[in-house]
């Protein structure tokens, strides 16, 4: 995965530069948005890391010129502004997900790779991880054929953590997709639910596939 | 005004025709000195010649009042009033009219019986008339008062209501409203134009603070996402530099906890400071609380705490993302303070024309004292003791509600506490149109 970062701030700049690059990403960061475009000329990337106050602009803007001129490289905004309008705003204007500063690194790769996960996703109507059949289309879940029932927001938890198994996915974006609640709700719901889901796909079954990673969210897969 | 104008045109007439018939009768006794009865009765009949229409009375009698000479019959049979005078009523032979006479009295020496006076018929319908002149002027007086009145009044009454109105959707939050001018520069225009002027600068205030909460969001989180990154890394080298990561996991919890508070305290300043009008939509209140209820029913399951809900279907109009933050907080609170196996209830419902929503607990309590303190930011009740939290939640539920125009009040549920949320009814509520 490549990565364009479009941020002003020095610190920042060399925090993502370390981290993404420990975690295996391609970095490339620069300074303005006149930068950006001058690299964009040259290279392509997976996905942008846009900062929406820049020196030489809002970055809002730019995502919204990128996408008239029909580039639908994924964007991720990132912005000290958090309120819900600024994040619809962000949104509205073609980005494809928002983050507020400070953020985790963790919240950060993961939506990364879920951004890059499902630009290079093949439409598809059913899932398989391990034994576990999810058909989209009905919303049946079977196990080495038998059928566990799930409630509509349980299969909705899982429908999201299918959609990107073997990836990591935190509490934060759960709470996003399932729940639409953006904001942090200072108690472990999440981690709640996900027991109660867990019990019901694994219980009786030898091996678990809904694993806790520990720091950083959960992740659904056949090894943990 | 009625009085001096009756007294002015009738009373002068009544004084003159007095004084005239005193100085008749004075010049009367004159002759009657001079010349004797002869005299006087000579001067009456040329009088009496000369007032074929008998606008003057004249009637000499002797000590009998037996009429001697004179241009009535007899003596009138009235007394005279206080003042000396005796009206009667004069009867014309001929044509049967009727007319009023008014007449003075003399005692001649020699015991003649003098009697002067005048017709005072016109005087009389000279009175009528301007009676009935200044009743009618009366009348159309008091009506054109009431009338103008009623205008001045309506019209005043009508301003004001606009000002009324206009000060209204402004307390609504629609900060753009400005009071229409009548373009008559009187003291209402005056009134208005102050108010307009107090709104640009109320508005223009708080667009400030906006914008400072906005560069403050910015320049704070900056050096505190810096501080988290620092951290993070610290920790990862942790491992490789062999010292214990749990400090380091307790200073990023606390780093949390400060953009956690910091973000709160934010958004509870921009929405008291926000007027509405900004991302409003209508909401569907029972799907919001239904929503909260789902997410925290297995937080609950795990103490055997249970939710009851009682849900009609309403809406309001308000940001959706609030409200469900306001009800995830204080259902948050009712299952964190009720004792395990306990019970919550959850009461949505119309009365009246108002969305009333109750969120019950049958725990701790509030002491009645701290009821008042727990809206303050920061604040955490004696009894709160060792349960979690950050002591801003109720700051910024009530701002919440605030921002939808509602009021949140705690009660006591015996026991527990009872938080009741009274959103204003549509039927008050006039928005003006975005």
């Amino acid at each position: 995965m490549d990565v364009l970062v479009i941020e002003d701030d020095e610190q920042t700049r060399e925090f993502l530069k370390f981290e993404l690059d420990v975690a295996g990403i391609g970095i490339v960061a620069v300074e303005s948005l006149a930068d950006a475009r001058d690299t964009l000329a040259k290279t392509k990337f997976n996905v942008v890391v846009v900062d929406r106050m820049l020196p030489d602009g809002d970055g809002i803007s730019f995502v919204e010129q990128l996408r008239s001129e029909g580039d639908e490289t994924p964007v991720l905004v990132l912005s000290a502004l958090g309120d819900v309008h600024h994040r619809v705003e962000g949104l509205r204007a073609g980005g494809d997900d928002y983050l507020v500063k400070p953020f985790d690194i963790v919240e950060l790769t993961a939506r990364l790779e879920g951004l890059v996960r499902r630009a290079t996703n093949v439409p598809t109507t059913s899932l398989q991880i391990g034994d576990l059949n999810i058909d989209l289309l009905t919303q049946r879940v079977i196990r080495a054929d038998q059928e566990i029932r799930l409630q509509p927001k349980e299969y909705k938890l899982l429908e999201y953590l299918a959609l990107r198994c073997d990836q990591v996915v935190t509490r934060t974006m759960l709470l996003e997709a399932v729940w639409g609640i953006s904001f942090d709700p200072q108690t472990n719901v999440v981690d709640v639910h996900i027991s109660r889901l867990r019990n019901k796909l694994e219980s009786g079954f030898k091996f678990s596939l809904l694993h806790t990673v520990r720091g950083q969210g959960y992740r659904l897969a056949q090894a943990p | 005004m009625g009085g001096f104008i009756y007294w002015s045109t009738v009373g002068f007439m009544d004084k003159q025709t007095n004084t005239v018939i005193e100085t008749d009768i004075e010049g009367l006794a004159d002759v009657y000195q001079r010349d004797g009865l002869g005299g006087l009765i000579a001067t009456i009949e040329s009088r009496i010649k000369r007032d074929p229409s008998r606008s003057s009375i004249y009637l000499v009698a002797d000590h009998l009042k037996t009429p001697v000479v004179g241009n009535i019959s007899r003596w009138p049979n009235v007394h005279p009033d206080h003042a000396g005078w005796i009206e009667f009523k004069l009867r014309e032979k001929a044509s049967h009219d009727t007319t009023q006479a008014r007449t003075r009295p003399f005692l001649l020496k020699g015991g003649i019986n003098l009697l002067v006076g005048r017709d005072i018929r016109t005087l009389e319908q000279m009175k009528r008339l301007v009676e009935r002149a200044l009743a009618w002027s009366m009348a159309i007086a008091i009506v054109v008062g009431v009338g103008a009145g009623m205008l001045f009044t309506r019209s005043v009454g009508q301003r004001l209501a606009i000002i009324s109105r206009t000060s209204q959707r402004v307390r609504r939050g629609d900060l753009s409203e400005r009071v229409p001018l009548c373009e008559s520069d009187d003291d209402l225009d005056e009134l208005a134009k102050g108010l307009n002027s107090m709104l640009d600068e109320i508005q223009r205030l708080l667009s400030g603070i906006e914008h400072v909460a906005d560069n403050l969001a910015h320049d704070l989180r900056t050096p505190l996402s810096r501080l988290r990154n620092r951290l993070t890394r610290l920790r990862a080298d942790s491992d490789e530099l062999d010292f214990d990561s749990a400090s380091i996991d307790a200073c990023l919890a606390d780093v949390d906890q400060i953009l956690a508070t910091f973000a709160a305290l934010l958004r509870i300043s921009k929405l008291e400071a926000a007027g509405r009008g900004k991302t409003l939509s209508l909401v569907n209140l029972r799907e919001v609380v239904q929503d909260v209820v789902d997410l925290y029913e297995p937080v609950a399951s795990e103490r055997n705490v249970e939710i009851s809900v009682t849900l009609d279907d309403l809406s309001v109009l308000g940001d959706k993302d609030l409200l469900l933050q306001a009800l995830c907080n204080l259902i948050d609170n009712a299952i964190k303070f009720s004792p395990d196996g306990g019970r919550i209830d959850i009461d949505l419902r119309d009365e009246r024309g108002q969305t009333k929503l109750r969120v019950s607990d049958h725990g701790i309590g509030i002491d009645v004292a701290d009821r008042h303190r727990v809206f303050d930011r920061l604040y955490r009740g004696s009894a709160a003791g060792t349960i979690d939290g950050l002591g801003l939640g109720l700051t910024l539920v009530k701002a919440i509600f605030e921002y939808h125009t509602a009021t949140i009040s705690l009660l006591d549920n015996y026991p527990g506490v009872r938080v009741l949320i009274e959103f204003e009814s549509f039927r008050d509520a006039k928005f003006s149109s975005p």
